[in-house]
């Protein structure tokens, strides 16, 4: 691949982006190319550094996983590579553990108070929601911070009544609505999360239609229902959200038949959960992507279904199977199909992107961070 | 001098310059290829850590970048620099090796496993002793509403045996000096057959099936009753409850991301520990049934009575293999009761 792009030959879509990259003549059409990604890592490699990790941070009781978390990270983000350039993650693991231990103490606080005073539980809901769209936007902030390409680093420009709307209003509108307007609901949330990206100082344009999330969901409900009936018939007509053994009932001998109803109920489940949410990932996933662009260079993801599908439920397969050993070669077996999928339609090059405004560091936000852990898969 | 080359980035562009960078005897770092000659000392460069083969990325001061997949070369630089600068080397020298991976494979299962057995059921107990039983009434109701709408049905014994069941029952509760609530509730559960049941809260249920099967054995009832006041007395189904999410969580956050599809499914063997959680907390029920029936003068024999006579009008179908059995094997059961009924003591732990 070639290192000494020229640099200059691309025009952005918007021209107030900087004086530093060179308009080509007008009318002059740059030929456009499609530009692989291509994801290089392997399970065994993975799973020496999973395990290892895993080990490190049971023996420092927990203190070790915010580091782990960046080398998990990085390990995938290194092996994702545009040109032959890799992607980078370089959040320091202090402020990552800090971020968690706020969380811990929070989420702690929180589920201890309502155990006590569960009155105080629905007033504590209230008053917790107007903060949510204040995390999320720390949250996707300080990820982009930490994410690098081209020694340029992503950013997230988010603001707090769009984040509040995509993420709050639409959805409580949704659930208003029945349902009705739930397809919608996630669309404005992928948009927006997807949108306030930028890389260097290139906004993300993030412009995907809706008919698309209704299709999703309309086959998403299809598979979920005939799931449901299976799970039924699999937990041998009991309602399956009501399984008595889920009610922890202790008796004198086993109810020999209920073990298989939990197990087979508990497969048909996991089999329900995977086809659903595999048929949303990749159609929603598929459709964001392909709509969105950045500097008039264009993203086109094309996964399928079908061998998406296949992958997930023979990982699952196989992670039972080994009691979980599996798991590194099935994330990489995931993310090589993911990442395969994708290409990138560039107009001219991809050398002329520029540096964006330095970042605004928040301390809290920054703490904040990673432990909510909220990803976009880039 | 150790020399490599690299792909430059300025940190103001997302152009990328192909480099050599060479290590001078002095420590200073030197950057050369077209337009760019850059040279200082390499102590100021943040080099991140080795990781696998992840091409390595070097951070100059100004943010400028270099990144290059030869991972030696710049270890050979790294080795340069004072000790103190190579601290997470050390983690990458574990990951290299398969030796390493498996030595650390065998440190999660021994640390799991010593979390599992032991750490967990210990931090379960002392939770569930220190809250108090009314806390579970409220779980308790759900559960037989739950169990009302699908497996029970009214209870339909003539109301002279049901009458007798419960002065049993009353001569039990004053025997065990036990006063928080226990409620004794009788169901009709032709899908289950004979068998009794504690629930959360302190409810005991009895199926009529097994009224029907132990007849006029009091004594046998006696124990049934009394294996189900031993999982009220210790709490088994707060118990239960909070070590099965306590399992899935350390499983999940263990082996990485919970939301992700592959970590669901790694939580499934969580029904593997949750079965062996039951098997110990039902020889533990055993053991205290039996020491309420020393109490009462009764022999503990009556519970090998009931539990063989339960197994006989089960036929013995649909065995389960051990390790997925929420019961320890009926025979070491019998076993137990009839050595206790025998010997007049309580059995020690296994
Ligand atoms: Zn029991």
């Amino acid at each position: 691949m070639n290192a000494d792009e020229p640099t200059g030959a691309a025009a952005p879509p918007n021209p107030a982006d900087g004086p530093t990259v060179a308009t080509p003549p007008s009318g002059v059409s740059v030929p456009a190319r499609e530009v692989p990604v291509v994801f290089t890592g392997s399970g065994g490699e993975y799973f020496r550094v999973w395990i290892v990790n895993i080990a490190l941070s049971l023996l420092t009781l927990g203190i070790y996983s915010a580091w782990a978390k960046v080398r998990n990270r990085r390990y995938f983000y290194g092996h994702t590579t545009v040109e032959g350039i890799a992607f980078d993650y370089t959040a320091d693991p202090i402020a990552i553990l800090k971020g968690r231990v706020i969380v811990v103490g929070a989420l702690l606080t929180y589920s201890l108070t309502a155990s006590v005073w569960p009155d105080v539980e629905p007033v504590m809901f209230v008053l917790a929601l107007p903060l949510v769209p204040w995390v999320v936007n720390r949250a996707m902030a300080f990820n982009a911070r930490y994410s690098a390409h081209r020694g340029l680093r992503f950013g997230f420009d988010g603001s707090y009544w769009p984040a509040f709307r995509a993420l709050i209003g639409w959805p409580a509108l949704g659930i208003a609505t029945f349902g009705l307007l739930y397809p919608l609901a996630v669309q404005r949330r992928r948009r927006y999360l997807m949108g306030q990206h930028r890389f260097g100082s290139s906004q993300a344009r993030c412009e995907p239609t809706v008919g698309p999330f209704y299709r999703a969901y309309a086959g998403a409900s299809l598979i979920a229902v005939s799931g449901l009936a299976l799970i039924v018939v699999a937990s041998g007509g009991l309602d399956p959200f009501e399984r008595p053994q889920d009610a922890f009932a202790c008796s004198l001998a086993p109810v020999s038949s209920m073990v298989f109803y939990t197990l087979a109920g508990t497969a048909a489940t996991l089999l329900t959960f995977i086809t659903v949410t595999t048929y949303l990932q990749t159609r929603i996933g598929n459709h964001v992507w392909s709509r969105t662009a950045l500097d008039g260079h264009r993203f086109v993801l094309a996964m399928q279904y079908r061998r998406m599908l296949a992958i997930q439920l023979t990982n699952a397969l196989l992670i039972i199977a080994t009691l979980g050993l599996a798991i590194p070669w099935a994330k990489v077996r995931t993310t090589r199909y993911r990442v395969q999928s994708m290409h990138l339609v560039v107009a001219g090059s991809l050398a002329t992107f520029t540096a964006g405004p330095r970042a605004r560091e928040s301390a809290l936000g920054q703490e904040l961070g990673d432990a909510i852990d909220l990803d976009l898969g880039l | 001098m150790i020399s490599l080359t690299a792909r430059y980035f300025d940190g103001r562009t997302s152009a990328s310059h192909q480099v050599t960078a060479s290590l001078h005897d002095d420590g200073t770092l030197r950057l050369v290829g077209a337009g760019i000659d850059r040279r200082g000392p390499l102590t100021a460069v943040r080099i991140a850590d080795r990781l696998g083969n992840v091409p390595r990325a070097l951070w100059l001061p100004d943010g400028a970048k270099l990144e290059t997949p030869d991972n030696d070369a710049v270890d050979a630089m790294v080795a340069t620099l004072p000790p103190g600068r190579r601290a997470l080397g050390l983690v990458h020298r574990l990951e290299r090796q398969w030796r390493f991976a498996l030595g650390a494979l065998a440190v999660t299962a021994v640390l799991a496993f010593l979390g599992v057995e032991y750490v967990l059921p210990a931090a379960a107990e002392r939770v569930a002793m220190l809250a108090p039983v009314e806390l579970e009434h409220a779980l308790g109701e759900e559960t037989l509403e739950a169990l009302d709408g699908t497996l029970f049905a009214p209870s339909e014994l003539p109301p002279e045996t049901a009458g007798s069941v419960i002065v049993r029952f009353e001569h039990l509760r004053r025997a065990v000096g036990f006063d928080a609530a226990l409620r004794l509730e009788l169901r009709s559960a032709p899908a289950i057959g004979a068998n009794a049941f504690a629930l959360p809260g302190g409810i005991l249920v009895v199926t009529d099936e097994l009224v029907t099967l132990l007849e006029d054995d009091y004594d046998a009832l006696a124990a049934v009753l009394a294996h189900e006041v031993g999982h009220v007395l210790e709490r088994h189904s707060l118990r239960a409850a909070l070590q099965s999410s306590a399992t899935a969580l350390l499983i999940a956050s263990v082996l990485g991301d919970v939301t992700s599809l592959s970590g669901l499914a790694a939580t499934l063997p969580t029904v593997l520990v949750d079965a062996r959680y039951s098997r110990r907390f039902e020889a533990d029920a055993d053991r205290e049934a039996i020491r309420i029936l020393l109490r009462m003068g009764v022999s503990p024999a009556a519970l090998a009575t009931a539990l063989e006579a339960i197994e006989r009008s089960h036929g013995g179908a649909g065995e389960v293999p051990g390790y997925l059995s929420s019961h320890p094997p009926t025979a070491d059961r019998l076993e137990r009761a009839r050595a206790a009924a025998v010997t007049g003591r309580v059995p020690g732990k296994d």
